[in-house]
């Protein structure tokens, strides 16, 4: 059971990427992300993280600003928007099930 | 076509790499910690990392931000070099992406030049040009109640392409023929005082970047101003909006008077000299930089005809809604619920606590907040006219209703938009009409995209939409919402004939953009349409009110070298973005708390700039059996350097940055560049000289059909020869700055590089012929002044590789020539691109254009020097002359 929905989610995966459906939802939520005004907010933040750091912005690596902004940016997309994007994927799935009826 | 998948774990997914040294891709998820669950999480590295570590290679690049991760320092390291080659393959992307979204624009899409000082002209600056400090930012003294003033000026100031433009000595007091220097040079007769707006402006933006840190009095500009709009004299308090548009009148008037007088009226571009419509663009740098192209499309509901007015527009005024247009959706209820539950438990897992909590989303408070998108979806709604004011030609209904529309056909570089904070209420009486200040918070994205509020995202999308709509005829969405069939923001017609009186509120047609449109499709204007990177803009200048309309004050925020400042008259200090988008009204307006929005004015500029540089498309020769194109009108010059005119064999000669168009009276189209020498290196030299005699063999068969190749001598027609060397100077610097000021703009953003460009003519005969060597001159035509000598002549520098169409892209670094190390890469990618387009469509389309790049990877971003105040602030970007000094004795 377990390797028969494991099976199916990399099919879906696979075909959620290579129709391009993947591509275009990441740029319909880039958009909506970005008018909403996450973007700014989150490059805010990194901001304050970058000047907070004790250690100097010398040491300070790629990986430790995103660690640290992670669960901000995470907490703070817009609840319309994570649905309308859900939304959009459970369609995709929808339309994609038929197919890979196995 | 398959995907790429890391290695490690198969997922195509996130934050691929590929690795620098191998053909390995993997991605940034960490190793799951099987056997090391007791080690600290720090011992699973991301599969790259895994990979890089174990087969120690030493550098991987991320696929979508193209950086560049190295292995020891455990980051993302930035090298200039590879940047820039990242950079114009970027350019290169995006160039063919805009070409795919608007297939039909006629810009250019030529980027501007590299410096190309010889190494003479930089050793000289080197030795005698000075430093100066950093300057750029100053305050401006209120001289009573202009605190608009200093805005407008300050928002000028930081504009990049007004700045560039005028610092690189776009217009000089000195050589003004309306200012006051002239005046007494020519003794003009006129009844009043002479004042020009462009040298004020000038004066203005010379004193800000003198290094002086205090503040300015613009006296000199509120005097001009006075003289010039008698209208807006008086020391009473002015509109900022209303400001700005008579500064930018009275310096398009400076401006083309003095392109008037220059060219001397004989290239006949006197008619175009003041007027300024979407046809004939005026070439000042006002219209250059501000002037845009607005669309009004009417349909007739009857028989769907649409009729197109166009309209120029240096900005934009809108309407602030009154509820957001793009606001609460219809969601799927149980899709909410689940929604809901999970993030309640995502919030309680957090270790926030509860007063964090209720600030982590954006959307609690569930007041909509108005953004500038929502102002513009409801500027470019359609809205349904009046019964009865439109009549159709088509179908004659004058009763039926029609749909208005309007969208932008043109982007101006600059865009600004005003937020029409002001309305007229009337009252009982007519005396009581007045006017208050609508003080809604609207938030100013700092990008903006422009896609779908374009002429060509309405039509793509209109006729998706019928499309769509006639496949699902009008089902609902899978959402059930009522207004989910509609389809946001379009007028369609409607061919079945339905009968429009009795239509219910939720038939699409005429749309109104509404809340709802099924989330399934993406049927939404802003969701369907691709963006189209031509289109992006980010913002540099905000001018915010604060307080009643008639006693308020105007304070502004300008990015400098990405840094954002708080200009409040003279008191300038450091801004964050939270203060300049007013974030902290945000949340206060998302609360429904009350909050004043303080958003006035806001500018913007492109992020990818393209623009007119005035060159006529090469013109299909006769022999090829078709009819060739008559050449364009003369008058589309470059920003900033109106220099066309007529040659002594009666070809039209037309200098724009660094480039020499040339038409001859046949009709054939000669372009030529003005470019270092190359072939300073040995080999590169051997290379050339063989190169050298291809190229003489096959100019000999071409003298036939061609004028013979000139040597590029300046023909100063009726110009004196030092303005005309000026002028060149100017010109060779003039897109120095712009692209200067606009790579401090973006240097950051990493959306832009400085890249050179190579042209060629639109012949069809020159399949693959080879760069040929050229001896610098642009930089021999500043030295010459420098030294008061003739200025040499140009020499045509490059042949053309491919025959020039507008969708093509041709790739020629000529400074790669010169450093060995690099050309190999360079070379060997022309070839790719040569050997891509070798089999050019037999027909070039009239008017096309050539675009070309390359990349100048010597820039390097330093800090001083916008600030070489030097000869007429010529900026010096080459430090790479360096290897250049060794060859000087080479340069005659």
């Amino acid at each position: 059971m377990l390797s028969e929905t494991g099976g199916i989610r990399e099919e879906l995966l696979k075909r959620f990427i290579e129709s391009g459906e993947r591509e275009r939802l990441q740029e319909i939520m880039r958009t909506k992300l970005h008018t909403s005004g996450w973007q700014d907010r989150v490059k805010d933040k990194c901001q304050k993280i970058v000047h907070e750091n004790a250690d100097g912005i010398e040491k300070l690596t790629v990986d430790d600003i995103a660690e640290e902004v992670t669960p901000f940016a995470r907490s703070s997309v817009p609840e319309d928007i994570k649905a309308e994007i859900l939304e959009d994927i459970r369609a995709f799935i929808f339309r994609a099930l038929p197919e890979t009826d196995n | 076509m398959p995907a790429p998948t890391c290695s490690a774990c198969h997922s195509p997914g996130d934050r691929l790499h590929a690795c620098l040294s191998c053909d390995d891709f993997a991605c940034w998820r960490r190793a799951r910690p099987q056997q090391q669950q007791q080690q600290q999480a720090r011992s699973t590295e991301p599969h790259i990392v895994q990979h890089l570590r174990s087969s120690r290679h030493q550098f991987a690049l991320d696929f979508v931000h193209l950086a560049v991760f190295c292995l020891d320092c455990s980051d993302y390291v930035y090298d200039a070099a590879i940047t820039a080659w990242l950079l114009a393959a970027q350019i290169r992307w995006h160039a063919a992406l805009c070409d795919s979204a608007e297939p039909e624009a006629k810009r250019p899409r030529i980027v501007s030049t590299g410096a190309d000082l010889s190494p003479a002209q930089t050793k000289y600056l080197r030795e005698h040009g000075a430093v100066q400090a950093c300057g750029g930012v100053r305050g401006l003294l209120n001289l009573g109640a202009t605190c608009y003033l200093s805005v407008v000026l300050q928002a000028l100031a930081h504009n990049p392409l007004v700045r560039g433009w005028m610092l690189s000595d776009g217009h000089h007091p000195s050589t003004c023929r309306v200012g006051r220097n002239a005046q007494q040079q020519q003794q003009l007769k006129e009844q009043a005082p002479v004042a020009c707006m462009a040298c004020e402006l000038e004066a203005a933006l010379q004193a800000f970047h003198s290094g002086d840190a205090a503040p300015l009095a613009p006296v000199g500009l509120l005097r001009t101003m006075w003289l010039l709009r008698g209208d807006l004299a008086g020391y009473g308090q002015q509109d900022a909006h209303e400001w700005l548009m008579a500064l930018l009148d009275t310096l398009h008037v400076g401006l083309t008077e003095n392109a008037l007088m220059g060219n001397g009226g004989d290239t006949g571009g006197g008619a175009h000299a003041h007027a300024h419509s979407h046809l004939h663009p005026c070439a000042c740098l006002v219209h250059q930089a501000f002037a845009g192209v607005l669309q009004s499309t009417v349909t007739c509901s009857g028989c769907g005809n649409t009729t197109h007015a166009h309209d120029p527009m240096l900005d934009i005024s809108l309407d602030i809604p009154a509820r957001p247009a793009l606001g609460a959706r219809a969601i799927d209820a149980s899709l909410n619920e689940w929604l809901e539950t999970r993030t309640e438990r995502g919030a309680r897992n957090t270790r926030r606590g509860t007063g964090a909590r209720a600030n982590a989303s954006l959307t609690r408070g569930q007041h909509p907040v108005l953004t500038l998108h929502d102002c513009l979806a409801h500027y470019t709604r359609a809205e349904p006219l009046a019964s009865g004011a439109y009549a159709c030609s088509r179908c004659g209904a004058s009763s039926g209703s029609a749909v208005k529309q309007l969208c932008v056909k043109e982007l101006p570089p600059v865009l600004t938009f005003q937020l029409k904070r002001f309305e007229h209420t009337a009252g009982a009486r007519p005396s009581a009409a007045h006017a208050a200040k609508v003080d809604a918070y609207v938030r100013l994205p700092l990008l903006v995209d422009m896609t779908p509020y374009t002429a060509a995202a309405l039509a793509a999308h209109s006729q998706t939409a019928a499309g769509l709509r006639a496949a699902a005829g009008h089902a609902t969405s899978s959402t059930g919402s009522a207004l989910a069939a509609s389809v946001g923001g379009i007028a369609v017609h409607d061919r079945t004939g339905l009968d429009h009186s009795g239509v219910s509120r939720d038939t699409p047609i005429p749309v109104l953009d509404g809340p709802g449109g099924s989330a399934t499709l993406g049927k939404r204007r802003t969701d369907a349409v691709h963006s189209n990177p031509a289109c992006q803009y980010s913002l540099f200048a905000v001018i915010d009110h604060i307080g009643h309309l008639d006693t308020g004050h105007y304070t502004a925020y300008a990015k400098h070298r990405g840094q954002w400042f708080k200009f409040d008259d003279a008191a300038v200090t450091p801004a964050d973005i939270r203060d300049v988008l007013g974030l902290a009204d945000e949340t206060r307006a998302r609360q429904g708390l009350s909050a004043k929005g303080r958003a006035y004015m806001a500018f913007y500029v492109k992020t990818t700039l393209d623009y007119h540089d005035g060159a006529p498309g090469p013109m299909l020769p006769n022999s090829a059996g078709r009819d060739s194109v008559p050449p364009l009108p003369p008058p589309m010059a470059a920003m900033g350097s109106g220099n066309t005119r007529i040659g002594e064999t009666g070809e039209w000669i037309e200098d724009a940055g660094v480039v020499r168009t040339r038409v001859n009276p046949a009709g054939d189209v000669k372009v030529e560049r003005r470019g270092r020498k190359k072939g300073s290196t040995n080999a590169a030299r051997a290379k050339q000289q063989q190169q050298q005699q291809i190229q003489q063999q096959q100019q000999q068969q071409k003298k036939k059909q061609m004028p013979p190749p000139e040597s590029g001598e300046i023909r100063p027609a009726t110009k004196k020869i030092p303005h005309q060397a000026r002028h060149i100077h100017s010109i060779a610097n003039d897109d120095d700055d712009e692209e200067e000021g606009e790579l401090e703009e973006h240097a950051d953003e990493e959306e832009e590089g400085e890249v050179d460009y190579a042209f060629g003519n639109g012949r069809n005969t020159n399949t693959t012929s080879i760069p040929e060597e050229s001896s610098d001159s642009d930089g021999e035509a500043l030295w010459a002044r420098i030294s008061k000598e003739k200025p040499t002549d140009l020499v045509p520098m490059v042949q053309p590789l491919l025959p020039m169409t507008d969708d093509r892209l041709m790739y020629v670094n000529p400074s790669d020539l010169n450093d060995l190390s690099v050309s190999s890469s360079s070379m060997s990618m022309s070839m790719q691109f040569q050997s891509q387009v070798m089999n050019p469509p037999s027909v070039p389309k009239p008017g096309a254009r050539v675009v070309a790049f390359s990349v100048d990877e010597n820039y390097v971003d330093d800090g001083d020097e916008e600030d070489e105040e030097e000869e007429d602030a010529e900026e010096e970007e080459e430090e790479e002359d360096d290897d250049d000094f060794d060859d000087v004795s080479d340069f005659n």
